[in-house]
């Protein structure tokens, strides 16, 4: 009992130390941030200017190959546009696509599931009844033909993800807040006269955030997957901007001659996304033992 | 004596849906109960898993609304109350030490949560108040900004009590606020409760299952068995005679600490509706 | 009287990240054949593990060692895998605080009560529901047609616990563990259960290890009693003569939390400490009002005769008066 000041510091000490010891957690969230750090420093970091083409110089396979040159680390496209740079810059599209549309269906899911499992009864059935209708939609296809209808850009291609992907957010959240709302400090703050926002907001959302930020986690490298197959059927990001699912797209044609310009982008998402995965894993393995009890 | 808690022939039935079409069944919970604590009273309401004691004490607290029948606040209808009038009347202290307070807020932030929903009170003296009663309740201080799970269960009720007390309310609805604790942690929530029945100006409405726990600090008794009010009175005259059978059953089924006694006998077979025993 | 149960000098030790807990620190008990032996403590004393060990169902971060712990006269402490599994049931078996999180919830309870019965091949499918039947009877499961078909959860605590006992019975063991088998349970249905206890240890002529953290049930129940804290038996010996003539202040103490009529409680202060690191002397100390400064050294363990043992520097009269 002496020495429970210490004790308290000690645990947060030791939470911090778990989360570093947990090999995935630490390398998702290295490899994110590394990208995160690339794509701000897009403009110091790269060579060339991704969109300056040099149709002298197409197709340059990566410096280490026969041909290769070392200005050119990863080579060239068929338009002589320096592939490192336009890899570097595409880094930016994806990280905008993946958090934004996490954002956006992270407060649409979310604010559904809190309405839905705090009030229960009708509400409920209601929001129910939304998440079903979502859940009976083929996402990824909803997403071509309104894309397709509205024509692609950035903004387009954000609001359509994020007004899509919501349902998981709804489904985990409701859940968990049909868990807590009878707990019998919600009824306390009930008594105290505490209105089902400020419930919902002060006692119940710190319970669920761990979820959330699980799911986000998620959410976010299926955006990143989405706008890359976006973009590689054309209907995403418009041509000269640098996108990875773009650069896959282009590099198809030439895929038996150069199939770097297909593994090099290939790669890069698959290893954004595999970290993404990692990192949101590791959040739920760290949250799972801390909270009750 | 001012009537603090007044209940008159409350009664609410649970709906148990069935499937869509047919009419729900009714389970009742509470039938027709009256009860009343006069201020600075102590009332016991006493019976078993079942018997609708948490479920009256529910009511009392807004937490659910009765079917029939009128529950009076301080001369005042409940139902008329606003949240905040209401909030300075009445508060809970409930069973599980573990359900009743948020895990993931710090103690001082959870008993501060009824102050900062009334608002009008400056963070600054939200603190201060929430400080004095920490130490009022028997915390150590250093505990003061720790998470609930570095804390154990009698703690934890402890901080529940802070919380219950931080708006002054005068009437405090426990609703079996030891049966989870070690018997002596429950002694020391016993003895907290009757020192701050003193200090605060208390008046408690208090269930719970054993009669042991009750002798004590009640001045009156109201025993519930399958939803109704079958006996009530005061401590002393319920002691030492009580009339339903189920009231007898209940005091027979105390098991003081004297070896060499048998296991008493109990048979659960009564009729209800018997007198309802001496009204005070 | 011939012991069933024999352990001496058991500890058991939980490392952790903050440190190793020394959870049970050397406790010594045996328990005849057909007696009702009771542990009584509060939470955290070790008592609920000490059940765990005599079970074999120790967590696996758990270090147990002892000078003897014997069954029947064989040295548990050697029990391999399949030893321990063939001691569950016929031998020693054992029901828990709240039968809920001990039933299947997917399995009605006639699958569950049958289990172990057909496992230990004491008989037919035909035949283990014969005897669940008959056990159902009388622990007072009925009509048992219907209960044998239903699933926990459509049954009360009470019940549940009836039919944890019924289970328990099925292959007749020598000794029944309850661990806190009533806590969760109105103090009527308490009365209940416990009768029912009784009364099937005599019928049987099981010994029962009873574990609870109430003196009344002690009481009413036990032949011997044991009062752990923090790890050590502080005092035991028959109840007659534990209760009524306790020798140490954690006993008496304990005695007066109880709510009384005519006395004023008065509850012990402080909490129980934790068990980490060197542990020396009396571990009640700190909230004794007895303590002096020798309680800090080891405390050696002294008789007031009959098997009545305590764990303490004061003379046996003291505390009482």
């Amino acid at each position: 009992m002496t020495g429970l000041d210490t004790t308290v510091t000690a645990n947060r000490f030791l939470r911090v130390r778990r989360g570093l010891r947990h090999a995935g957690f630490v390398l998702g969230a290295a490899v994110l941030l590394l990208t995160i750090a690339v794509a701000l420093l897009a403009p110091l970091l790269a060579p060339h200017d991704p969109l300056a083409q040099n149709l002298s110089i197409r197709l340059l396979p990566p410096a280490w190959m026969e041909g290769g040159r070392p200005d050119h680390l990863l080579g060239t496209d068929h338009l002589g546009r320096d592939y490192l740079s336009r890899l570097i810059y595409g880094s930016r599209i994806s990280l905008i696509v993946g958090f934004s549309t996490m954002l956006i269906s992270g407060v649409i899911g979310s604010t559904l599931g809190f309405i839905g499992g705090y009030f229960g009864g009708r509400v409920d059935s209601f929001v129910t009844y939304i998440i079903n209708c979502r859940l009976s939609m083929p996402g990824l296809l909803v997403a071509l033909a309104v894309i397709s209808l509205v024509g692609g850009s950035l903004f387009t291609m954000i609001m359509v993800l994020g007004l899509l992907f919501w349902d998981r957010y709804a489904v985990v959240v409701r859940t968990a807040t049909q868990q807590i709302r009878n707990a019998d400090f919600v009824s306390a703050a009930r008594v105290a006269g505490a209105s089902a926002p400020w419930i919902i907001w002060n006692e119940i959302r710190p319970n669920v955030l761990h979820h959330i930020l699980v799911i986000a986690t998620l959410e976010m490298a299926m955006a990143i997957l989405s706008e890359a197959s976006l973009s590689f059927l054309g209907l995403g990001i418009p041509a000269p901007t640098p996108s990875w699912g773009l650069m896959i797209a282009e590099g198809r044609q030439h895929l038996f001659a150069k199939p770097f310009l297909v593994w090099i982008p290939g790669i890069a998402i698959f290893i954004l996304v595999l970290a993404t995965n990692l990192l949101g894993d590791g959040l739920r393995d760290l949250s799972q033992p801390e909270g009750r009890r | 004596m001012t009537r603090l808690l007044d209940i008159q022939n409350v009664s609410l039935a649970f709906r148990q849906r069935t499937g869509l079409f047919s009419p729900p069944n009714l389970i009742p919970a509470v039938r027709s109960a009256s009860l009343h604590v006069d201020a600075g009273e102590v009332v016991a309401v006493v019976g078993e898993s079942g018997s609708g004691k948490s479920t009256l004490a529910k009511m009392v607290l807004r937490l659910l609304t009765p079917d029939t029948g009128t529950i009076a606040i301080d001369g005042k209808p409940a139902q008329s109350l606003g949240p905040r009038e209401f909030a300075r009347l009445v508060q809970p202290v409930f069973q599980d030490p573990y359900s009743s307070i948020n895990p993931k807020r710090t103690l001082a932030e959870i008993i501060q949560t009824p102050l900062k929903i009334a608002g009008g009170v400056s963070a600054r003296e939200c603190e201060e108040r929430a400080r004095d009663l920490f130490e009022r309740v028997g915390l150590p201080m250093r505990l003061f900004h720790s998470y609930p799970n570095q804390i154990s269960g009698g703690q934890r009720q402890r901080v529940a009590i802070a919380r219950a007390l931080i708006l002054r309310p005068k009437l405090l609805v426990c609703d079996e606020p030891t049966s989870a604790l070690d018997v002596s942690v429950q002694a020391q929530i016993l003895e907290l409760f009757n020192e701050l029945k003193q200090d605060f100006g208390l008046t408690y409405l208090f269930i719970s299952h054993n009669l042991a726990v009750v002798e004590r600090i009640a001045d009156r008794i109201a025993v519930m068995y399958r939803g109704e009010i079958v006996e009530q009175g005061a401590t002393d005259a319920f002691f030492a005679a009580p009339t339903h059978p189920y009231s007898k059953m209940l005091l027979s089924s105390v098991l003081p600490p004297i070896p060499g006694r048998p296991l008493p006998t109990v048979s659960r077979v009564f009729e209800l509706n018997t007198p309802r025993g001496s009204q005070p | 009287m011939t012991a069933l149960l024999d352990i001496s000098g058991l500890k058991v030790d939980v490392p952790g990240r903050a440190g190793t807990l020394h959870a049970i620190r050397g406790i010594d008990l045996s328990i005849g054949a057909g007696e009702c032996f009771t542990i009584v403590g509060e939470s955290g004393c070790g008592k609920s593990l000490t059940a765990m060990s005599v079970l074999g169902l120790l967590p696996r971060a758990a270090i147990l060692s002892a000078e003897r712990m014997s069954w029947k006269g064989q040295d548990m402490r050697r029990f391999s895998r399949r030893q321990w599994a063939n001691l569950h049931g016929p031998e020693i078996a054992a029901i828990f605080q709240e039968p809920m999180t001990a039933l299947n919830p997917v399995l009605t309870v006639g699958e569950q009560i049958i289990e172990s019965f057909v496992h230990h091949r004491l008989g037919n499918r035909k035949a283990a529901l014969a005897r669940a039947g008959e056990l159902l009877e009388r622990v007072g499961v009925v009509p048992v047609e219907r209960r044998l078909a239903q699933y926990p959860h459509e049954m009360s605590g009470g019940l549940r616990q009836r039919v944890m006992i019924a289970m328990a019975l099925m292959c007749q063991p020598k000794l029944m563990i309850a661990d806190e088998p009533t806590t969760a349970l109105d103090v009527t249905t308490q009365v209940e259960i416990l009768k029912l206890l009784k009364e099937l240890q005599a019928e049987m002529g099981m010994a029962l290890l009873l574990i609870t953290h109430d003196l009344g049930v002690v009481a009413h129940m036990a032949d011997r009693v044991a009062v752990m804290y923090a790890g050590q038996i502080v005092e035991t010996g028959s109840v007659a003569s534990v209760l009524t003539r306790s020798a140490h202040p954690y006993t008496s103490a304990l005695l007066d939390c109880l709510p009384t009529r005519d006395q004023p409680l008065t509850p012990i202060p402080g909490v129980v400490p934790a068990l980490f690191g060197e542990l020396e002397g009396c571990m009640f100390r700190n909230r004794c009002r007895f303590a002096r400064e020798a309680c800090a050294d080891p405390v050696p363990a002294r008789s007031v005769g009959e098997g009545h043992v305590y764990r303490c520097l004061l003379e046996a009269n003291e505390v009482a008066a």
